[in-house]
Parts: structure tokens; C-alpha cells; sequence
């Protein structure tokens, strides 16, 4: 398992590459994060679960265009992988498992 | 989103030290993200806010993934080979004379640890009150009053009216709150009467009425209810989360009732409308129980005038907000006017009142008016510590900067080979930084944990509360980065600039002598030093000879085994069954034995005096009066005291028609009442006439310090009015303290049930208000010391090396028949000039400080110049005894061995 396993912060970031597309880099999936989850979450914190799980192979990247508003430095565009998807369909169907064991009684 | 040209650039040391850790590889979208986000930030939350984001993120992104890319990256150049290379060199250096390692590293690391320290009680001090929102525009109105032109009184608090006139009279204030203080003064207990068990109750001290908009206007985080709305209406109560939870546990607080119950006979059945987070520590105004100032408009006819919209009595903490930007001084220039509005009949008494605006910020370290919330700091202390902070951070790298020069001769054939081979002189320097920062970092490492191990204490020394987090102050983390950066390069360079300057010809010929490099300035280190350790030392001396002097001072009375106890919050409202309760409670125990004497009083020494009358002695024309301490004591309250009669006699029981009629004054009252000598007065009538009292004086008692000796004596009248009593004296027997305290405990509860008992030792409470000064001698002594020990672990291992480099001579001296005291004399010499030299220096400077310092007493000691001179003797001593482990050892050793080794 290790090595595919997902932390909580690593799979909404991952999920949120997902979600936005070609359009995912560090400023974007920190500023989707922290509306989605209303917390305060610093960039670095971002960057090192973005290249973490670049390293794990769940996102690939590419360097994108300078702008001027970046201060003329490019951007790196992150894409989900196919391995990625999978491990999130992974991750998604084990808790839709559990969340259907559980006793109806719980729930109320 | 259009490029804006304005955007200034991101701070840039920060980018600078990303530079440096990260690879590559990532540093350009890094650094573009972070600008993007920056400029993002500035729109959003301003400039200030944004740069400070900015560097506190590129500091969180210094992370291992970074690093070791960073590490890897550089394995395999030319760089990286060299700086393995030194690395190997600067371990084996300090593995070679572990001693001087060790003097090294943990003198800058206790250096450094102290200065933090220090840095953690100054910021702690300067940081009182900032957590408030918009806490520069907030002021506190003082009140001085003069009468004929002499200031009678200065005061925290002002007329109850004040604030709300201030807003309406200037456009510029625009918020006002005021808060009516009583838990300081009255005694109040509030009960939960409704849970399920006993009735909880608390004496409640830190307790304030407040205006309904004090809660918005200050920063108050509500837990429950609305800050807006929940002290508009009367009987509303707002408390904090931990009084809540003393009253009601877990249980929902909003809405329960709590009753108030103080010893003026109010009896408030107030409903709790909101809970707020717990106050921080430092602030100026510490409250756990608020209550609406709506509650006391009730209390009696005329009550709104009173405590809401009057000029009369002047007992309500007044704060005002002012708009961005106002002109404090010019506001300020218009308050006389205000006042003659509102209180005309000032001018036809020969009156005035000034009021001043208090930056919020700066109450806690620069007010010590009457009636202050609490015992205030003060600034000086703060001030002193952070030069002594400064010394001793530099007396660390001054340790440095001589070892490491007077090392050069062991490093000198290093230094040669490395030219030989072609090392360039920048790249020696570069060594010898590195070097300097390896130990730098090392003793940054140390200095943590030395400050980790020795927090609890330091907290404990200094009164810093144990909430507050020494590593979340930034400050703090920011100055240990500096003082790393700083330190390593001023420690680093001048010792790297004189090493890498030898000729490699001369070092490796063997003929190489430290050819007087840097003597004068290796002197003139150690001057500054040793001025820096007498002065302390002279500073440590002089702040305790005043410390004796205050606590032994005479201050007209004694206050040993003297047991206070305050009068009962919940007592009967028949005036003549709560009489009765007084004389039972204090005939009861002056029948036990193991106490000697009870007395009563309307006030307490240490306590600041509540309120002065206006007293005049009866031949003196109607209205002129001036404002004395006048108050209600018991019979025995003089003898009790053991204050001295000068004239005339004391109250006696001899003479029932005392009561309220017999008046005794102390001497500095003399004076203004129109008398010369004490003896004229006895028999004469006095009026106090906002009292509508006329008291004949029996007669005259010495002068006594009712406050800290910082202040003068209080000029007093004393009344025998037994009934008074709002504070019991009761001196007990030296042996028996416990079985008196049991008794005085069995004799409340049976007198006074349903009171909790309380009680406190008079010497206890009046040397509390020497705590700033306590706080400030002991860390005062423990910070001397630890200069003085930093100064002396580089001279031991400055000793050392003078030493060695006079073994030959040594050698050469004994034979020709020098005995082991002449050498010696000869070797402690030199070290014995440079230390008068430092107290020459040290004296005039330590001289002007010290003075100023004791002009803040009232009454002080003098500075004693033996004690200058015994620093210095102490200072000689000290040196040489830590010279002389060097130098009798270097004197013994026998001449063969020393002069064999070539």
C-alpha cells in the first residue's frame, strides 16, 4: 500500500488539480483549497504536497507561460495522471464500501 | 487582472535565502507563485501584511525536499568538494583544543540565550494593549486636579460624564466607554443561587461596570451573545469563558442568573448575556465580571446623573476612540474649554482640572496615577535590560573575535600551506566565515536549548505569565535569525581578514611570531568588556542598597504579624446590627490570647487612599480648603499601628466624647491647615466640608508612608469612628500565628456567616508594590552575573594563549632565577591595567544611570562611591583568578620542559 496511500491534504489537493482542469498550479489549487475547505493554508505547504505527489506519479507537469503579474517567471501547469484518477476512484469506492456498511440506525 | 506597475518589490532578503536553499529545478515557479500570491496579498490586505507573508512563507518552504534536492545538486562540484574539505577542517579544529571550542561555543550560546531572554520580557512588556483592534486610536482620559495652583490629585479615572461630552462637543472622537470600578475598591461577592447543589459564590475583584459599547470599542472575542447588545440592558452581566465555567461547569451560562452583593448593601439579581474569551495577559484591564452601567441608573433618585452624564464624582475609567489620523495634541488643546463648559464653578474655587489623553499602548508602562486597575510596569526597567541585553550578546562576540585572532599562530602553517597550493586569499576568508558560522550555529543550537531548560525559572523571575509562548513570539525567532546572521559575520570577518593575510613565506619558514596583529584591538575588546562587567556590577549593587533601603526604611508605622481582614461583603442592612457586629467580632478576639491587639479602619497601608476631603481648620476663610486623607479609624488604630503621638494625645476609651468629634493630624498636615508647630494645633477646630464635619484635633502624629516610598507621606486626618471599619488590623502573637489565624477564621464564620473568608499580611501586601522593582533587581543580579561570567570565560581563554606564547620567555626568565609570584605579577599585569582602564570608563557612565534611576524615589539612597571601587576590586579579583589558573601553571613549569620544545 505505501507509496499509493493518500493523505487527507494530498487527496484534496489532488482532487483539486482534477477539478481545475489545465489550469492547475501552486497560486490556484491554494486559493480553490482554502475556499472549499475555509482554512488558511500556507503556499509552501501546497507546493511540497504538489511535487510529493508529482513524485508518486499521481500528477505530471508542465512549465506554462511567464506572465508579468508572475513577476516574468513561468508556471508550472500540473495535470492529473491516469494512475492518479485511478487511485482516486480507489480511494472513492473503499469509502463508498464502508459508507454502505454502515448500520442505517448510525445515520439517523 | 492588468500587470500594475506600482507593485513594489517583494522583500528581498527573503528571496535572496530562497535562492540559496532551492534548486533549479523549482525556483522559478516558487518564486513566481509567491510574487503572484503577493501581489494578490497587497490588494487584499495591504503592503505591510503582504511582505510579512511573503517572508513567512519562503521560511515554511524551507523544507526537505528542498534541501536535499539542494544537497544533491551540489554534490558533485568543485563548491562542494571545498566546502566538505572545511567542514573536515573546522570539526577537527574544535576537536583539537576542545577547550577553547567549548569557551567559544557556550559563551555565545549563554550570550545569546540571555539576550533572548531578555528580548522575550521586553517584548512581552512593549506588547501590552496591541491585540486590541485599532488600539493606537484609543486613549484613556487622566484627571489632574489642582487647587491653588498645586496639584492635589492625579487620577486614572475621571467624571462619569466626560466621555459622552467628548463625543459630542468633537467630531474627532468618535467612540466613548466607561467603566465604573468596583471589584478594585468595594468588596463584592457574586452567588449562582439556582444550580442544583450549594450556592457557588466568589469574591470577585477583577469586576468592572461597563458602558454598553466598552465591549465593541475594545477587542472582546464573545464566546456567547452579541458584544453590541449584551450590556445595554440593566442587570445584564458578561463574564469570561473561565468564570463561566467556575460558576456553571458545562452547563449553557446564557441566561442564568447570578446575584451581586457588595458591602455598600447593593444587592444586583443580574442575567448573563454573553461570555467572552479570556483576556490575554497583557493588558492594562483585567476583568472577569462585567455588569451594565444601565444597572446602576436605578439605584437611586438621580442615579443617571451620577453614574452616567455627571461632573461630580470622579471614579469612571474613561476611554475614547479618535478617527484615523486626529491631532492628539490639538484635541487635547481644546479639553480646558470643554471643562470650563461643564464645570463652571471650578474657576470661582481657585480650582482646575486638566485632563490628558493615554496612549492605550502605553498605559501599562508609563501610568502610575491614583486608582490604576492594576500595579502598572515601568518603563526604565525595560530600557536597562535591553542595554544589558546588547552587552552581553557583544560581550559574547567580542570572546570570539579574541580567541579567534589570538589562535592565529595555530593556524598560521594552515594558512600557508593552503596559499602554497594556491589558495586564493577570498577563498581563506571564505573559510574562516564558514567556520565562524559552523559555531555561530552551533551556539544557536545550544543557546535554544539552554533557553528551553531554563524558561519555567526565567518565567518565575521576571512575572512573565506561563501562558505566554516564548517561540510564538516572532520577534524573537527573527532576532535568533539575526543575531545568527550578524554574529557569524561580525565574529567571522575580522578574524578571517587577519588570518588570511599572512605571507606564506614567513608562516612556514618557522619563524613565524604573532607579529603584535591585532593587539590593540584584542585590548580594546577587552576594555569594553570589563567597563561593560564593573558598570553592571556597580548597577546590581546600587539597585540592591536601594531595595534594603526602601524595605528597612521607617516608614511611621509597623506592619510585622499584623493580620488584615476586609470587612464582610454581605452584612445586614440595619445600620445599628452591623455596628454591633463589628465591636462583637473585634471584643471576641481581643479576648483570645494569641492575639495581642484589634483595631479597624477606613483604609489600609499600601492601598492607594480612595478619596481626600476638603479640610480647612476653622479659622480659615470658608472654601479654601485643601484635600487631606481623612478618615475613620478605632480606637487602638494608632497604638495598633505603632505610629508615633508628637503632640497631644491619642484616641483613648478614657475619653468617651472622643467619638466623632476627636481628630488627630499627621505633622505634614500641619502645615497646611496654617500651623507651624504641632503643639498650637492641639484643641484647635477643623471642618472638612464636603464632609459637613467638624472635628477638634486631640492631637498630632508623626508622618507615616501610606503608599510606596516612590511617593511622599500622605498629609492624613484621623477620625474616631469605630464603625468604619472597612479593613480589621489585627496584630497577632510572633509564636502563635496559626492557632490566631484559626481563631480570627471560627470568629468570621460565626460573626459574619455566609462570607467567605479572606485575609492577607499587612508586610506581605504592602511590599507588593516593590514587585516591578523585585522583578527588576533579580533579573538585573542574575543578567550582571551571567555578563560577568561570559566576560571572564574569554579572558580565561585569552590568558591561555597570552601565556603560551610566552613559555619560551618564561623559560628563559626562570632560569636567570625569577620566582614563581614575580612571574606571576609579570603575566597577570597587563590584565590588571586593561581593568582600571575599563573602570575609569565604566564609572561616570554607570554613574548617570544609576542616578537617574534612584531621582524616580521619592526617597532614596545615596550612591555610595565605596561601592565603586569594590566593583572594580571585585572585577581585578575575579580576573585574576581566572587568570591565574593559566599563569601559575605557565610560571611552574619547569624551565627544561618549556624550553626544550624547539
Amino acid at each position: 500500500m505505501k507509496g499509493t496511500y493518500l493523505g487527507e491534504f494530498e487527496e484534496v489537493v489532488l482532487l483539486t488539480v482534477a477539478m481545475l482542469g489545465n489550469l492547475a498550479y501552486g497560486i490556484t489549487v491554494k486559493e480553490e483549497v482554502e475556499t472549499r475547505t475555509k482554512r488558511e493554508i500556507n503556499l509552501s505547504a501546497v507546493h511540497a504536497t504538489l511535487y510529493r505527489l508529482e513524485k508518486k506519479g499521481f500528477l505530471n507537469s508542465e512549465l506554462g507561460e511567464a506572465t508579468k503579474l508572475r513577476g516574468g517567471k513561468r508556471k508550472r501547469i500540473f495535470n492529473i495522471t491516469p494512475y492518479g484518477v485511478k487511485s482516486l476512484k480507489e480511494a472513492k469506492s473503499l469509502r463508498e464500501g464502508i459508507w454502505s456498511s454502515i448500520p442505517e440506525y448510525v445515520l439517523q | 487582472m492588468s500587470y500594475n506597475n506600482d507593485i513594489p518589490k517583494p522583500p528581498k532578503f527573503p528571496l535572496w535565502f530562497l535562492r540559496q536553499f532551492c534548486t533549479e529545478r523549482w525556483v522559478e515557479e516558487i518564486e513566481g507563485d509567491l510574487y503572484e500570491e503577493y501581489a494578490l496579498n497587497i490588494r487584499k490586505v495591504g503592503l505591510k501584511k503582504a511582505r510579512k507573508k511573503y517572508s513567512i512563507t519562503v521560511l515554511k518552504s524551507f523544507r526537505p525536499y528542498l534541501i536535499v534536492d539542494k544537497i544533491h545538486s551540489t554534490q558533485n562540484n568543485k563548491q562542494h568538494v571545498m566546502i566538505s574539505n572545511y567542514i573536515k577542517i573546522t570539526i577537527r579544529s574544535l576537536m583539537k583544543n576542545k577547550t577553547y571550542s567549548f569557551i567559544n561555543i557556550s559563551g555565545l550560546a549563554i550570550g545569546l540565550a540571555g539576550a533572548l531572554l531578555i528580548l522575550h520580557y521586553v517584548t512581552f512588556e512593549l506588547s501590552y494593549d496591541n491585540f486590541q483592534k485599532d488600539s493606537e486610536n484609543i486613549y484613556r482620559v487622566s484627571l489632574d486636579i489642582f487647587q491653588n495652583n498645586e496639584e492635589v490629585f492625579n487620577s486614572a479615572e475621571n467624571y462619569p460624564g466626560v466621555g459622552p461630552a467628548m463625543v459630542q462637543e468633537f467630531p474627532e472622537v468618535i467612540e466613548w466607554a466607561h467603566l465604573y470600578n468596583m471589584g478594585y475598591k468595594n468588596n463584592v461577592v457574586i452567588t449562582y443561587e439556582e444550580g442544583a447543589g450549594q450556592p457557588i459564590k466568589f469574591k470577585q475583584r477583577k469586576f468592572l461596570y461597563a458602558s454598553p459599547n466598552f465591549l465593541s470599542l475594545f477587542s472582546n472575542q464573545m464566546l456567547l451573545g452579541d458584544a453590541k447588545t449584551a450590556l445595554v440592558e440593566p442587570f445584564s452581566i458578561v463574564i469570561s469563558e473561565s468564570t463561566a465555567k467556575k460558576y456553571f461547569g458545562d452547563e449553557d451560562p446564557m441566561g442564568k442568573h447570578l446575584r451581586l452583593k457588595d458591602d455598600d448593601y447593593n444587592d444586583e439579581n443580574c442575567i448573563v448575556t454573553g461570555v467572552y474569551k479570556d483576556l490575554p495577559p497583557n493588558t492594562h484591564l483585567k476583568y472577569d465580571v462585567l455588569i451594565s452601567t444601565a444597572t446602576l441608573y436605578g439605584r437611586f433618585d438621580g442615579a443617571v446623573t451620577r453614574y452616567k452624564t455627571g461632573w461630580g464624582r470622579k471614579d469612571f475609567y474613561t476611554y475614547i476612540k479618535v478617527a484615523e489620523g486626529t491631532n492628539v495634541n490639538a484635541l487635547q488643546a481644546k479639553f480646558p474649554q470643554m471643562i470650563d463648559k461643564y464645570k463652571p464653578e471650578l474657576k470661582e474655587n481657585e480650582g482646575k482640572n486638566v485632563f490628558t489623553l493615554q496612549p492605550l499602548q502605553r498605559i501599562h508602562l508609563d501610568s502610575h496615577l491614583s486608582d490604576e486597575a492594576e500595579l502598572n510596569g515601568s518603563g526604565e526597567p525595560i530600557t536597562y535590560l535591553s542595554i544589558i541585553a546588547i552587552f552581553i550578546i557583544l560581550i559574547a562576540w567580542v570572546n570570539y573575535i579574541n580567541l579567534a585572532t589570538s589562535r592565529s599562530l595555530d593556524r598560521a602553517k594552515e594558512v600557508g600551506i593552503r596559499k602554497v597550493l594556491g589558495s586564493l586569499r577570498s577563498q581563506l576568508i571564505r573559510q574562516f566565515m564558514f567556520e565562524s558560522f559552523v559555531i555561530n550555529l552551533l551556539a544557536v543550537v545550544l543557546a535554544v536549548v539552554i533557553i528551553a531548560l531554563t524558561l519555567p525559572s526565567f518565567h518565575s523571575l521576571s512575572g512573565i505569565p506561563a501562558e505566554v509562548k516564548i517561540w510564538q513570539n516572532e520577534m524573537i525567532l527573527w532576532s535568533l535569525i539575526a543575531a545568527f546572521l550578524i554574529g557569524s559575520f561580525a565574529s567571522g570577518i575580522y578574524p578571517a581578514l587577519v588570518l588570511s593575510s599572512f605571507k606564506p613565506v614567513s608562516t612556514l619558514t618557522g619563524k613565524f611570531r604573532n607579529s603584535g596583529t591585532g593587539v590593540v584591538l584584542r585590548k580594546a575588546l577587552v576594555i569594553f568588556q570589563f567597563a561593560a562587567s564593573t558598570a553592571l556590577i556597580i548597577g546590581t549593587f546600587t539597585v540592591y542598597r536601594q531595595m534594603q533601603y526602601v524595605k528597612n526604611a521607617e516608614l511611621g508605622f509597623e506592619m510585622d504579624q499584623i493580620v488584615v481582614v476586609e470587612r464582610p461583603a454581605i452584612s445586614s442592612a440595619d445600620p445599628e446590627l452591623r455596628n454591633q457586629q463589628v465591636v462583637a467580632f473585634s471584643n471576641e478576639l481581643r479576648s483570645n490570647s494569641n492575639i495581642k491587639e484589634v483595631t479597624s479602619s477606613g483604609i489600609v497601608p499600601g492601598k492607594k487612599i480612595r478619596f481626600k476631603a476638603d479640610v480647612r481648620a476653622y479659622n480659615q476663610p470658608a472654601g479654601q480648603t485643601y484635600p487631606l486623607n481623612f478618615v475613620g479609624a478605632d480606637f487602638e488604630f494608632i497604638q495598633t499601628m505603632g505610629m508615633q503621638v508628637i503632640a497631644g494625645r491619642d484616641f483613648s476609651r478614657d475619653f468617651p466624647n472622643d467619638l466623632d468629634t476627636a481628630a488627630l493630624v499627621t505633622r505634614s498636615a500641619l502645615r497646611q491647615l496654617g500651623y507651624e508647630s504641632p503643639e498650637d494645633i492641639i484643641g484647635q477646630a477643623i471642618v472638612a466640608e464636603n464632609f459637613d464635619a467638624t472635628v477638634v484635633v486631640i492631637g498630632v502624629v508623626e508622618d507615616y508612608n501610606h503608599e510606596s516610598l516612590r511617593e511622599k507621606a500622605i498629609p492624613s486626618v484621623f477620625i474616631l469612628q469605630p464603625f468604619w471599619a472597612e479593613y480589621f488590623l489585627i496584630k497577632v502573637q510572633e509564636q502563635n500565628i496559626s492557632p490566631a489565624l484559626a481563631a480570627i477564621e471560627s470568629q468570621w464564620g460565626s460573626t459574619f456567616p455566609g462570607n467567605p473568608f479572606e485575609y492577607f499580611f499587612l508586610d506581605e501586601f504592602f511590599n507588593q508594590q516593590y514587585k516591578s522593582e523585585d522583578q527588576f533587581q533579580s533579573l538585573f543580579s542574575v543578567f550582571a552575573v551571567l555578563a560577568i561570567f561570559i566576560g571572564c570565560m574569554g579572558l580565561f581563554g585569552l590568558s591561555a594563549f597570552t601565556a603560551m606564547k610566552r613559555t619560551k620567555e618564561i623559560g628563559v626568565r626562570k632560569v636567570l632565577g625569577a620566582t614563581v609570584p614575580g612571574l606571576f605579577f609579570l603575566l597577570s599585569k597587563e590584565f590588571v591595567v586593561l581593568i582600571l582602564i575599563s573602570s575609569l570608563i565604566a564609572w561616570p557612565l554607570i554613574y548617570l544611570a544609576m542616578d537617574s534611576w534612584l531621582q524616580g524615589f521619592e526617597y532614596h539612597t545615596s550612591i555610595n562611591l565605596l561601592v565603586f571601587v569594590l566593583a572594580t576590586l571585585l572585577i581585578i579579583g575575579i580576573a585574576l583568578i581566572t587568570v591565574s589558573f593559566q599563569t601559575v601553571k605557565s610560571a611552574r613549569l619547569n624551565p627544561v620542559d618549556s624550553l626544550r620544545y624547539e
